[in-house]
């Protein structure tokens, strides 16, 4: 048996419903039940087929979710070691060396290490100021996105090296040790920007999806 | 052996089964993934109730596999396809997974061979 235009948007709506409410996700189930229901050789009710299947929705959904978590961070790695594959990555480098230590030699290590926080606070507040409140402000349907609504999950990472500051600010001896403060501020703008460059990207792709299943959705 | 202990092989190699498919289909969707998996190990691997989507899921997220969606009979269809890193990938997994067939089958039966 066929299912209708009405059943289908009937199926959608039960899903809504149960709390499966991520476009992206959705989409996928209810052509998997349609398929399931049509090929069904004794066709039972459509309200009781779908309370049947209703909790292997759901875990569908939570596994999906759990998916795009790990492959965003998996990504985010990606890029990372991308960047050690470039030889312009290596002149950046040349570069950021040359010119801390050019800073070291006019200020003290005081100062010097709070330039080098400065430089991670920057990434962050680029992050913060600019991609943050376009992602969020900019197309309110997106949030139905269960792909975009992830995508901030790739700044956790990068953020953990802010936080870390208050804990590594108990060690005196690490405190004021200038190659450790050289070490994790590269380290962490080199993460930050790779987080950026991987949103913007995912980002890209993301909307493009939106833009697409908003067409067929309509 | 049972079919429960069938099914626990090759849900081990569900992954591997899916990149394979998909290599010789090109693309194909998710319900037709279960069905085709059903009627090659003949009912044995029930991968309907759960263990497909999160499968086909994660190579997405890995980056392995593509998707294409596709307007079908009033409702959106999405397929999957393998990217160029899923087809290579694809190559790895099955010759890991032929490897393994010829340890195993050198455990169990030496005198047999998979060629």
């Amino acid at each position: 048996m066929r299912l209708v235009k009405q059943d289908i948007q009937n199926i959608d709506a039960y899903l809504q419903e149960k709390g499966i409410k991520y476009i992206d996700i959705r989409y996928e189930l209810i052509d998997h039940l349609v398929s399931e229901y049509e090929a069904m050789e004794n066709y039972p009710d459509l309200e009781s087929f779908l309370l049947k299947r209703v909790a292997w929705c759901r875990k569908i959904a939570e596994e999906k979710r759990k998916s795009i978590h790990w492959g965003y961070q998996k990504a985010l790695r990606t890029r990372v070691f991308s960047f050690f594959k470039e030889p312009f990555f290596y002149a950046c480098i040349f570069l950021w060396i040359g010119l801390l230590f050019l800073i070291f030699r006019i200020v003290d290590i005081k100062q010097f290490k709070y330039l080098l926080l400065g430089a991670l606070f920057f990434c962050v507040a680029i992050q913060l100021l600019f991609f943050f409140p376009k992602q969020f402000y900019k197309r309110g349907g997106k949030k139905n996105l269960l792909s975009f609504n992830y995508l901030f999950n790739i700044y956790a990472i990068p953020h953990l090296f802010l936080h870390f500051l208050s804990i590594i600010n108990l060690f005196g001896s690490v405190r004021s040790n200038k190659w450790f403060w050289i070490f994790y501020v590269s380290i962490s703008v080199i993460v930050n920007i790779a987080a950026i460059i991987e949103v913007q990207n995912k980002r890209k792709s993301v909307l493009e999806q939106y833009d697409f299943l908003k067409i067929y959705l309509k | 052996m049972g079919k429960m202990g069938n099914s626990k092989l090759y849900k081990g190699s569900l992954n591997t089964i899916i990149l394979k498919l998909l290599d010789e289909q090109g693309k194909m969707y998710g319900y037709e993934i279960t069905q085709k998996v059903k009627a090659l190990t003949k009912g044995e691997l029930q991968i309907t109730e759960g263990a497909l989507y999160p499968a086909l899921h994660k190579l997405e997220a890995e980056g392995l596999l593509d998707v294409e969606v596709a307007k079908v009979d009033n409702r959106l269809r999405k397929y999957y396809k393998l990217t160029e890193a899923g087809e290579k990938e694809t190559v790895n997994r099955l010759a890991e997974l032929e490897e393994f067939i010829r340890s195993m089958q050198n455990l169990v039966n030496p005198n047999w061979s998979i060629n």
